[in-house]
């Protein structure tokens, strides 16, 4: 055995790297106790991670901890994943903390899951079972908080889309102790008032602890037992509760369920207007058809059915229901001739021949008719033609006369 | 209130215009169903523009008017 004599430096160095070189060390899951927890003037960590038999010093640096959902502190049960190393000065290794969560998150999803499929199971999640939303509800409920961004958005998008929709809130606490209770009692109290058309039930993003409400088998169930249909709107587009599950619609926040709840009137109002404009033309062509229907049988009626009983009867009728149809035209017809009378009445005013019924006279020189003295000399010969008569005269003088 | 929705006096008119666009309706029936057709999109034409805007609180003790306060 060969005599190695190392310095501290050396040794540690050595050891540095072999704990760097370990595939495991370098992301490993930890769960233990807080102590010793100090937080640096640089903002970096310092802690211990113990359990009832055995410690570990940990750093978690600046960097990651400032991405904590949560305030560490002494006696806390955490979860940690780190990279194990050594630190030189001391000898001794250490945890380098990149992520921390509080313990009891993992029992969270474990909780979620078994929940999940009890739920599926008895069959509250069934797409057999989901009720349809309703296409232009005039009232919608709003199961969330009163003062969240969640309400206010779902009423600015809904006033926007109708402005003629009315909104009922079931305001409820969203988190905490009691949420849940407070949830399924707002979609129950929806319910019992009866005038809602279709239910939103969410709440806007948060942790998984702060959604976790909508989680709960008792939100779950008043969702599932709700008459009204009810859109899920928990959180962010990532996020999904079991709620969302056992709703009839999910999603994927406040302002997209009011959106999938409320249409915009404006887009019906067009549609409706398409469908009167294929009413119109459909009864157009319908008439047009029906006359030329009834044309043809009168034609082959009178000539070639030999049974004069049912000819007769088929004539009447014919005659019966195209005087129908042209009623209208001769009222309309009616109404233009009387239009007409009057127009000629008009035009018979305008007739200049009126004028000497009533003693004026018109001036004319060779066959023109004149309106003033331009170009008429003494001596020209004009004609004067009057009710009766024409009177041919010279011209001897001519003068201006005094503007009035 | 109406005796149907929206979505049911949709599609009672469309299923009307269908049956005038198809062109086996009687003359009589054919005018029946055209003032029927009529009068439904009147009622949902107003069905659209009616209604006022309310936002009203839900308690266990009753309704609260609370429109001025959000909008």
């Amino acid at each position: 055995m060969a005599e190695w004599t190392l310095s501290v430096g050396e040794l540690n160095e050595y050891v540095r790297k072999k704990l760097a070189g370990d595939p495991m060390l370098r992301a490993v899951r930890v769960r233990g106790e807080i102590s010793g927890f100090k937080r640096h003037v640089s903002g970096h960590l310092y802690f211990t991670l113990k359990d009832e038999t055995s410690r570990v010093s940990c750093a978690m640096f600046r960097q990651h901890a400032v991405g904590l959902s949560f305030q560490p502190a002494d006696g806390q049960s955490v979860v940690v994943t780190a990279a194990a190393g050594l630190y030189p000065v001391s000898g001794t290794y250490q945890l380098y903390v990149e992520n921390m969560e509080k313990d009891g998150m993992g029992d969270l999803f474990e909780k979620f899951e078994r929940l999940k499929k009890k739920l599926q199971a008895e069959g509250l999640f069934d797409p057999a079972v989901k009720k349809p939303l309703p296409v232009m509800p005039k009232t919608i409920g709003v199961v969330t908080s009163r003062v969240g961004a969640a309400f206010r958005d779902i009423v600015r998008v809904a006033l926007h889309r109708n402005p003629h929709i009315r909104i009922l809130i079931a305001p409820c606490a969203v988190q905490g102790a009691g949420a849940s209770e407070e949830i399924a009692r707002a979609i129950e109290r929806l319910n019992a008032d009866g005038r809602a058309e279709v239910l939103l039930v969410g709440r806007g993003g948060g942790s998984m602890e702060d959604l976790w409400a909508f989680n709960e088998e008792r939100v779950a169930r008043a969702v599932f037992a709700s008459r009204i249909p009810v859109i899920s709107c928990v959180g962010h587009e990532i996020d999904f509760t079991i709620a969302d599950f056992a709703a009839d619609a999910r999603a994927a926040t406040p302002s997209n369920a009011a959106e999938l709840a409320v249409p915009e009137i404006a887009e019906l109002s067009i549609r409706l207007k398409q469908l009167k404009k294929r009413l119109d033309s459909a009864f157009s062509g319908m008439v047009s058809q029906k006359r030329l229907r009834l044309e043809a049988l009168m034609r082959s009626a009178c000539i070639t059915n030999p049974v004069r009983m049912l000819i007769d009867e088929k004539r009447q009728r014919a005659d019966h229901m195209l005087t129908r149809l042209n009623g209208r035209m001769r009222e309309i017809l009616a109404k233009k001739k009387t239009e007409l009378t009057f127009l000629n009445g008009t035009l018979k005013g305008l007739d200049p021949k009126n004028v000497l019924n009533r003693g004026y006279a018109i001036l004319h020189k060779d066959g023109a008719t004149l309106s003033d003295a331009v170009g008429i000399l003494p001596g020209d010969r004009l004609t004067i033609e009057m009710k009766n008569n024409y009177i041919t005269v010279t011209v001897e003088d001519i003068s201006g006369k005094e503007q009035p | 209130m109406n005796k149907y929705t929206y979505e049911e006096g949709m599609q009672k008119l469309e299923t009307l215009i269908q049956k005038m666009e198809s062109g086996t309706l009687p003359l009589e029936e054919s005018f029946e169903a055209y003032q029927e057709a009529v009068e439904l999109y009147k009622e949902l034409s107003q069905m659209l523009e009616s209604g006022e805007a309310r936002i009203l609180e839900i308690m266990d003790a009753g309704d609260k008017d609370i429109t001025e306060e959000v909008t």
